[in-house]
């Protein structure tokens, strides 16, 4: 029996620039007791598939055509009432941001109160419900944490809560939008076998919506693949990620750089031709000969913030003591999960934060003790780039006038600005064109090429790169790696990556250094550290980075 | 969701916007027809609006006097139109000195250590707590009624307000990443606040202060009519309105004549602020 049938289903907003078509018959069933994946890249019409289905289409938002089914029941004619009362113990829904999905005012135990509203049952039985939920999900000591509100739990704890709630009903299907792309590494893994679980156990249907070809591998039994509001390719896991039909999902799982058996300098990209890929081979490091200076070099950097009142600081530890030196045209890959100090690490080498203890030294001077003058000269060597591609752009200037934003902070004025903005778009793969955009008229390879041409401007000796790609689609990712390589290699740039995604890191690093709890726990060449990691922590965090699907083969 | 990036400019599509609302399009003639009036005020009345004729004192609205004259002979209309100049000239002259300081203050509050904000916080609060017509008539007391004491009172009034939203929004994007970024390749603190924070935080503080207009218009009439505004005989609403006050029994049309344009621009301003906030409105782009 099919739980959820969906035939030729059309999505159409009307826009104050005209009609936008959203999803175009688009038909696939999910059948009962088992998880169907639906994979496509930002912008391909998942979201808009799930609110059509859980009728939470936005108000200029409609459904043009075709039928979806649920239970044999249809559900595109119903009224806001019929489908509330689907929504919850029918169908139910896990969201991405675990923050998000809880009510920070209210108590963990009074939220799964209130999902089982319906039930005429007393207020201790359902809490007895609520703990049996809780403890299936795992939480450590289920009784207590019904006192507890959110804010007590981490991120990780918080999803599986948020998974618990949305299986307190035992919906016959569980929409599971993105459940995993918030957590780290580890906390996926952990979270995917949860599901798997529950999933046996209930014997619910989920529908699993992911960007990440590694996770809807390793959990789904049936896949559909969807591009600009179509779906491309559907069938069972095995077939569509060993013998891909379509062209596009054949371009998708080679862009996954987790799927390159072969360390490579260039990742192949959606414009590569499926199957004429040419791994390029990365040469050794070259070790520095003995005696010569580094770069930059860190000795016993610690880092430590203080918070409260004065009468009782809090002392927390961000960085407890690392050592390390980089020379030039190196790459050192910083790998750690969220909270491990790699970002507070990045920050100190730049003096944007400050140094409790040990030193920084840059060509030969400490950073922290420069003075105004030479503090702007570290400001042109090194540059900086942040995590997020929009949210690092002046929301208000055009592409130009970011491009250029250097050059006037350092006064370089001996340039033609619009001839050399023009050259380092085009260098970064854009071109002039881009020139008069807003950053929110650009997608977000196209924002990430925008800060890495601001990042290149001034010929820095040094980049830091706080997960460059992270929230990029993969296909996008190759790219922007691509040309990162490309530029290192051209103006002999040495780089610090940041990132908790080891498949990446693998093809940009010389050599990495895996952080926990502000620590390094290894440093070492990249291809030792993948063939044979030392520390246990590394080890872990290797089982935990989803092979790519063709390893499902 | 990406939508396909047109080429239709933001801002048309904002008028375009405008215009589909009645309420705003309303408020854009009423708001025209008080500039209009007050820019070509001369050329509107051939009268003289300070000219004193006893000899036709007042005289019900006629062909020759469209809104009669009052207990000097002086013509209203003339009056009425001369006086737009007045409470535009205060309005635009004390929003835009309480803008200009009020962004200074606000990103200086935000952006600048603790103890200046708290300084700058204490200062705004004390402003706030004094009422107008107290801050009104002990300004007054100093320096004499004058044009200079209501734009003076205005702008003390305003100042907390805006600084304070300038203030917090400054708050929220000291932490952001673009600014972040900025830092990092160098920016000076003046660069930016200038540069990367003030054009973020000045679109909403800039509709705010159109919905205050009317306010300042009302301040001006409030304290003309009180006497501690404009000195006679220069025209003013609320002085005219005063004027009406005390013969309203026997010839209401002065008195009509100073309140109906404070209602009218009033009106205008608030429809045409309120529109221009929903326009403006991200959440509902798109529609």
């Amino acid at each position: 029996m099919t739980v959820l049938s969906i035939q030729d289903l059309n999505v159409k907003f009307s826009t104050e620039k005209g009609d936008f078509h959203a999803l175009k018959d688009v038909s696939f069933d999910v059948p009962e007791k088992t998880i169907v994946g639906i994979v496509g890249e930002s912008g391909c019409g998942k979201s808009t598939l799930i609110n059509s289905v859980l009728g939470l289409l936005a108000d200029n938002g409609r459904v043009d055509s075709g039928s979806i089914e649920f239970e044999g029941q249809e559900l595109t004619g119903l009224n806001p009432t019929e489908m509330r009362a689907l929504r919850g113990p029918r169908i139910s829904c896990v969201f991405q941001d675990p923050m998000g999905a809880l009510n920070p005012v209210l108590s963990v135990g009074e939220q799964m109160r209130n999902i089982q509203y319906r039930d005429t049952i007393g207020k201790a039985e359902k809490d007895a419900r609520s703990v049996e939920m809780l403890r299936s999900v795992k939480i450590p000591d289920p009784e207590h944490a019904l006192d507890r509100y959110p804010h007590e739990f981490s991120g990780g704890m918080k999803q599986r809560i948020a998974i618990a709630m949305a299986l307190m009903m035992r919906p016959s299907l569980l929409i599971a939008d993105e459940p995993t792309t918030a957590l780290d590494a580890t906390l996926e893994v952990v979270t995917l076998d949860l599901l798997k679980d529950l999933q046996k156990q209930i014997g619910c249907s989920i529908l699993f919506i992911s960007h990440h070809l590694g996770v809807i591998a390793e959990l789904c039994d049936q896949v559909a693949v969807m591009f600009a509001g179509e779906v491309v390719e559907r069938g069972s896991a095995a077939q569509v990620f060993t013998s891909p039909r379509h062209d596009y999902t054949r371009r998708l799982l080679e862009c996954d750089p987790a799927n390159q058996k072969e360390r490579t300098r260039r990742l192949p990209t959606m414009s590569d031709e499926p199957g004429s890929f040419v791994p390029v081979p990365v040469p050794p490091r070259q070790v520095p000969p003995a005696g010569a200076t580094p770069l930059i070099e860190v000795e016993d950097a610690q880092v430590h913030f203080h918070s409260g009142p004065f009468y009782k600081t809090r002392t927390t530890v961000g960085v407890g003591g690392v050592s390390f030196e980089l020379f030039e045209g190196e790459t050192l890959g910083l790998v750690g999960e969220s909270g491990s100090g790699k970002s507070t690490l990045a920050r100190t080498m730049a003096r944007l934060s400050h140094i409790t203890e040990g030193k920084v030294t840059f060509e030969g001077s400490s950073v922290h003790d420069l003075g105004r003058g030479d503090m702007q000269r570290l400001r042109r060597d090194v540059s900086v780039m942040f995590q997020d591609p929009f949210g690092s752009l002046s929301p208000r200037m055009k592409v130009r006038d970011l491009v250029a934003e250097p050059f006037r902070i350092h006064g370089v004025t001996d340039v033609d600005l619009i001839v050399e903005t023009d050259r380092l778009l085009t260098l970064a793969g854009l071109g002039p064109e881009f020139a008069t955009r807003f950053p929110h008229q650009l997608s977000g390879g196209q924002a990430r090429r925008v800060g890495v041409a601001r990042a290149i401007a001034l010929k820095p000796k040094l980049i830091i790169a706080d997960e460059p790609t992270a929230g990029l689609d993969v296909s996008v990712q190759g790219g922007v790696l691509n040309l990162l390589n490309e530029l290192r290699d051209e103006l002999r740039l040495a780089m610090v990556f940041i990132t908790h995604n080891l498949h990446v890191v693998r093809h940009v690093a010389d050599r990495i250094a895996v952080m926990k709890q502000g620590q390094f726990v290894e440093i070492g060449e990249t291809e030792t550290i993948f063939a044979r990691p030392q520390h246990d922590y590394t080890k872990t965090l290797l089982a935990a980075n989803l092979a790519g699907p063709g390893a499902h083969a | 969701m990406s939508v396909a990036v047109s080429d239709t400019p933001e801002w048309k599509l904002a008028v375009g916007r405008l215009m589909r609302e009645p309420l705003g399009v309303l408020g854009v003639l009423l708001v025209l027809l008080m500039v209009g009036g007050a820019v070509f005020a001369d050329w509107l009345s051939i009268y003289d609006p300070t000219r004193i004729s006893p000899r036709d004192r007042f005289l019900a609205p006629s062909s020759e006097h469209f809104l009669g004259t009052d207990q000097l002979g002086r013509d209203l209309f003339a009056r009425v139109l001369h006086g737009g100049r007045i409470a535009l000239s205060v309005a635009l002259a004390s929003t835009a000195i309480s803008l200009a300081i009020g962004i200074v203050l606000g990103l200086l509050a935000g952006y600048g250590p603790r103890w200046l904000d708290n300084l700058l916080l204490l200062l705004f609060d004390s402003i706030k707590s004094f009422p107008t017509v107290m801050l009104a008539l002990a300004l007054v007391t100093l320096f004499g009624p004058s044009l200079t004491a209501v734009v003076i009172v205005v702008v003390l009034v305003n100042v907390p307000g805006y600084a304070r939203i300038i203030r917090t929004q400054t708050l929220a994007l000291k932490e952001s990443e673009f600014v972040q970024a900025a830092q990092s390749m160098g920016a000076s603190t003046a660069r930016v606040l200038r540069v990367h924070i003030m054009p973020n935080v000045i679109g909403p503080l800039v509709i705010l202060a159109s919905m205050d207009i009317p306010v300042v218009i009302a301040i001006e009439a409030g304290m003309s009519f009180l006497g501690l505004g404009v000195r006679p005989p220069t025209p003013s609403w609320g002085a005219i309105l005063n004027d009406g006050f005390t013969a309203i029994r026997d010839t209401p049309w002065i008195a009509i004549a100073g309140g109906l344009p404070i209602i009218l621009t009033t009106l205008g301003f608030t429809f045409l602020g309120e529109t221009l906030r929903d326009v403006f409105d991200p959440r509902l782009k798109g529609r």
